[in-house]
């Protein structure tokens, strides 16, 4: 049988080493491993076992692979290079890694006693539930003892956190709020050449230069591992560096990869630019891949096999002994020997990993995904800030003093609150500063709680959201604004891939609590088209731990909000906060001046609690479900309908759209036997499907019915009303269930 | 067979003990004549003692190089042809064991070093140890027990000496180990009662040993240490390899080693998760490691050991997972 690619590259280390000729053995460790580097013997050597090491967990990926053992199979194979940039790194600096980041991770592991990176590796690949960060979940580079969060993208997402964390780390000495980390640490995140071309990198590094062109500091460092392909597409010659080798504020450095001390020396100029000028850098390391893309990539299928062996023959870690050995370090022997125990300690250690425990049932898997405590969460709610904070921050007159107010107006105050009563919350988005918001909800709050603490941000929404992220893993609870839903869709995967998922892959470990705000659904009044009335949810309702709120009311609002806040807080959770801009400014229910929609404002409010509905209104002929927009028209026609026709409609607000209220809903439908879903968003995907699907899993049996917005973009002007739900098709829908004429 | 060896600390060497040196091994010969020029009692002359006495066996000055050459002698009677040892631990004093087996130090000059730390001890013992378990009759972690020691620890002058596994050695000042006597809930186990004080040891590992520390850097600072040959792991889990800084291993002996808690049950947990050795070997007298090693086990798991149940059949099977040199059985897969 032919040799594999990885079994030839393994056998030519040693081959290739043991036809050196040995030189006399040196002994002063502590001096350049060669003229003139800054890399000394000594550190070069625990380089070479940090490499060799991240080889062998490689090999033992394939050979567990091969039994049926281990799960994960993409390596680090030629790009051992990057334990260069761990040595010039500090255990303190957060790093993102990439799943080709094996040397990094040993090399950073070597400089925290006790750590045990080669098991911990093994223990991820055969997926058992013993891994000590994600607990069998995925296969990552992760530890909080580190400071490494897991992470799990391939298409460089984990950047927009990367420079969302650098972004926030030099709040130091701040009375409110200052993270705990060293004040000259820095972040670094790592990620291929191909994946330098996602709109992830290409945003993070964007707004990191935008934010450095103010003199804003942002102390990350952007390693991009450059092998030149993205599986089987080749980079084109040159590209990274004129993508990123010309910005004025990035600095570029440019390294050998495949040369330990040149590796050594770029990474350690990269990393004191960082960290003394507080600016971002961009460390491009030139190495190879080789072992192909994953165990299963055959690159013979796209690549000639001279392109294949001129990768091979620039094997790093080879070049790393080859270098030992001819400056007279180590002889070809004593590496093998090193080379060949480490075989023999990886390959015990797999054995040992197989026999650990995987994770047996559907309740494990998913135990760390949505933590919730909600006496604890209660009680946080019930917490108030100090008054004396609360008048410095409101001035004389405090919001409750006020006459009652529509929604958009408490959501500004309870946000001040919350700023007052969580030290560590910030506020920001595109214009919530001094505008205030587009509808206002942040006026003002700039300049009562300083530009520190509420600041706009770039038009860019993944970057809103990664900088949430960061700004999440060094303890602050950022409510980020999204000023319409439609753009949450650009950058919906920071929430889904990374926010959310954060706590399921690092089980609690690592959080990045938030609530974030976003401006939702359609029905603006003279105020139109697609972008800023949106109404689809989908996307958000399949995340897996996500908690959606979404109030009719200010007095729902304001206090949903608070227990959000308090998730954020207690759990780690991260909620999505869906406001309806068309109940913004609204102030009346039935008729002009009822004034039904305005509400006080209150210090504090009943709990609550998440997934927890509200009935509105009694009836006994049919439930009407609903939430939002839907809500508020629900009402309107069970008023109509009881005074036009004596109809008795119950009206059911779910008020969180993940959690659905579930055992309530099937209550209130089975209380008349009747429901009818006034459903908002899309007939296909939208919300009521979801509710549909909880009476039925209940074992409600009545009758169901729906309206739903049509499968439709939101034209421009009245056309719109053409498509969404109106007044007159949920009577229709009412008399219809009801076997009654209109 | 990789194997990790595991050297005991000071107080292994008791009673039961007396007569194990007498087979004129060149180690204890050498030993000996060490001693001898220094006009100390000699192991032999110890050992042969007709009786045990507390205040010539338990007194570290001489406690101390008893449990060193009985292990340096076993260390010595390893067959290499049986066993390979893949890295080396020790606890307490056992590091200083554990330089000489790692090659770091010669006979002599580990023996230097334990006989300088232990004659600092001589009617100067300073504050003291007390044992604590941490863990049930099953091996299974202890929650209360934890608690406790967390609460007798967060005092100013008592300290986690040293983690040993499921038992927590505390060493404080007198009066803080009246106070822990005192505080720390009563707990029988077997037929030893808790806490229970250690007699004529220094509060080693805690930061009253800070100017025995100084006066070790003053007396030993030039110890000629060499980096290990074979892997060497630290009381704070560190790992030193061939490669290591010969002046950071003499640093951390005479310094954090001395002053810093001792984590024993950190350095058995990096030597199985970066070594996986299939044995673990207790050279010298007794197996009073055994009990630690396999608790730090059970921790994790190693092997599916779960409880001491697990840990006691495996025993129990023809591979045992640990190997006491004092056990002629066990010994037997181990030495020549």
């Amino acid at each position: 049988m032919a040799l594999s690619r990885a079994a030839i590259v393994d056998q030519a280390f040693s081959e290739r080493l043991l036809s050196l000729e040995p030189r006399p053995l040196r002994e002063d460790l502590d001096s350049p491993v060669r003229d003139g580097a800054r890399l000394t013997a000594r550190q070069a050597l625990a380089l070479f076992e940090s490499q060799a090491s991240s080889r062998h967990l490689d090999l033992a990926a394939r050979e567990l692979k091969v039994d049926g053992q281990s799960f994960y199979t993409i390596g680090s194979s030629g790009h051992e290079g990057n334990a260069a940039v761990a040595a010039a790194l500090r255990p303190s600096d957060m790093a993102f890694l990439h799943y080709r980041s094996g040397a990094f991770f040993l090399q950073r592991a070597r400089q925290v006693p006790g750590e045990t990176p080669l098991f911990d590796v093994l223990l991820g690949m055969v997926a058992s539930s013993d891994e000590p960060i994600a607990g069998g979940r995925h296969k990552v580079f992760g530890s909080k003892t580190l400071q490494i969060p897991p992470q799990t993208s391939t298409i460089a997402s984990h950047l927009p956190k990367a420079m969302g964390a650098a972004a926030m780390m030099d709040r130091h000495g701040r009375a409110d709020f200052s993270p705990e980390i060293p004040g000259d640490a820095i972040t670094v995140c790592t990620f291929g050449d191909a994946s330098s071309n996602h709109s992830t990198a290409t945003g993070a590094i964007n707004t990191a230069c935008w934010a450095a062109h103010q003199n804003l500091p942002v102390p990350v460092l952007f390693v991009c591992e450059d092998n030149g392909l993205g599986i089987s597409v080749h980079t084109p010659e040159g590209w990274v560096e004129s993508a990123y080798g010309h910005r004025d504020e990035l600095a570029y450095f440019c390294g050998d990869g495949l040369d330990i001390v040149d590796a050594y020396e770029t990474a350690v100029e990269a990393v004191e630019h960082v960290r003394s000028t507080r600016r971002p850098g961009f460390l491009h390391l030139k190495l190879v891949r080789l072992l192909g893309h994953a165990g299963s990539d055959v690159q013979q299928s796209y690549h000639k096999l001279e392109t294949i062996e001129a990768a091979e023959a620039q094997d790093p870690v080879f070049l790393t002994a080859k270098l030992l050995v001819e400056q007279g370090w180590a002889t070809p022997q004593q590496l093998v020997e090193e080379y060949e125990a480490l075989r023999t300690r990886i390959r015990a250690l797999g054995q040992e990993a197989v026999h650990r425990p995987k994770i047996q049932t559907a309740e494990e898997v998913i135990e760390p995904q949505a933590p919730l405590d909600p006496d604890a969460l209660r009680a946080e709610v019930g917490r108030t800030a100090p008054a004396a904070e609360r008048a410095a921050f409101w001035g004389e007159r405090l919001p409750e003093s006020d006459r009652p107010r529509h929604m958009a107006m408490q959501l500004n105050r309870a946000l001040g609150d919350l700023l007052v009563k969580y030290p560590e919350s910030l506020i920001f988005g595109e214009d919530v500063a001094k505008k205030g918001g587009v509808y206002h909800v942040t006026a003002e709050l700039s300049s009562k709680a300083g530009v520190g603490r509420v600041f706009n941000t770039l038009l860019d929404e993944q970057s809103i959201l990664g900088l949430a992220i960061g700004a999440g893993h060094l303890g602050y609870i950022p409510i980020p604004e999204i000023q319409y839903l439609a753009y949450l869709h650009n950058a919906e995967d920071q929430i889904r891939g990374e926010a959310a998922s954060l706590q399921f892959f690092s089980q609690g470990q690592f959080q990045n609590p938030m609530v974030v705000r976003i401006a939702s659904y359609a029905y603006q009044k003279g105020f139109g088209g697609h972008f800023h009335n949106d109404n689809s949810v989908a996307v958000l309702r399949d995340i897996p731990g996500l908690i959606i709120a979404s109030p009719a009311r200010a007095d729902d609002a304001v206090s949903m909000l608070r227990t959000c806040m308090a998730a954020a807080r207690v759990n780690g959770r991260v909620s999505a906060f869906l406001e309806p801009i068309a109940l913004y400014m609204t102030k009346d229910l039935h008729e002009t001046g009822d004034s039904l929609w305005r509400v006080p404002y209150e210090e504090t409010s009943d709990h609550i609690a998440i997934g927890e509905g509200k009935t509105w209104r009694e009836g006994d002929e049919l439930t009407l479900v609903s939430w939002a927009n839907g809500l508020w028209m629900s009402l309107r026609v069970a008023e109509r309908l009881k005074n036009e026709y004596g109809i008795s409609a119950k009206v059911f607000d779910l008020r969180w759209l993940n959690p659905l209220p579930e055992a309530q809903l099937v209550e209130a439908a089975r209380s008349t036997g009747k429901v009818l879903v006034v459903d908002e968003t899309r007939a296909t995907g939208g919300v009521s499907e979801g509710v549909f699907a909880a009476l039925i899993d209940g074992g409600f049996e009545g009758r169901m019915k729906r309206v739903a917005a049509w499968d439709s973009f939101i034209p421009l002007g009245e056309a719109a009303n053409r498509v969404l739900v109106q007044e007159t098709d949920i009577e229709k829908a009412v008399l219809e269930l009801l076997g009654r004429d209109s | 067979m990789r194997a990790l060896l595991v050297c005991p600390g000071r107080g292994s060497y008791q009673k039961a003990h007396l007569g194990m040196l007498q087979d004129a091994h060149p180690v204890i010969q050498a030993l000996d004549s060490f001693r001898g020029e220094l006009n100390r009692p000699t192991l032999t002359e110890l050992d042969s003692a007709e009786r045990y006495s507390a205040a010539r066996h338990v007194a570290g000055e001489n406690a101390s190089l008893l449990t060193f050459g009985a292990s340096a002698r076993d260390i010595e009677l390893i067959a290499p042809d049986k066993v390979d040892v893949v890295a080396v631990a020790g606890n307490s004093m056992g590091f200083y064991t554990a330089l000489y087996a790692s090659g770091c130090l010669s006979l002599l000059e580990a023996a230097h070093l334990v006989e300088t730390m232990g004659a600092f001890q001589r009617g100067n013992v300073i504050g003291g140890q007390l044992l604590y378990p941490l863990v049930d009759e099953d091996w299974r972690p202890h929650r209360e027990s934890q608690e406790a020691v967390d609460t007798v620890t967060a005092q100013h002058d008592v300290h986690l000496s040293i983690q040993l596994g499921g038992t927590a050695v505390i060493g404080a000042s007198k009066e803080g180990l009246r106070r822990c006597m005192e505080e720390l809930p009563k707990r029988k186990q077997g037929a030893r009662e808790f806490p229970l004080q250690l007699p004529m040891h220094s509060a080693f590992h805690t930061p009253l040993l800070h100017e025995t520390s100084l006066l070790a850097q003053q007396k030993l600072g030039d110890l000629p240490v060499k980096a290990p040959s074979t892997p060497l792991i630290a009381g704070d889990g560190r790992i030193f390899g061939r490669w290591a800084d010969p002046q950071v291993i003499l640093d951390y002996t005479l310094g954090a080693q001395v002053t810093d808690t001792y984590d024993f049950s950190l350095s058995i947990r990096a030597a199985l998760g970066d070594f996986a050795p299939e044995v673990i070997v207790l050279p010298g007298p007794g197996d009073t490691l055994g009990g630690p090693i396999a608790q730090v086990m059970i921790q994790l798991g190693w092997r599916g050991l779960r409880d001491k149940k697990d840990f006691l059949e495996a025993q129990g099977s023809d591979t045992p997972i640990l190997l006491s040199m004092a056990w002629p059985k066990q010994r037997k897969r181990v030495a020549l």
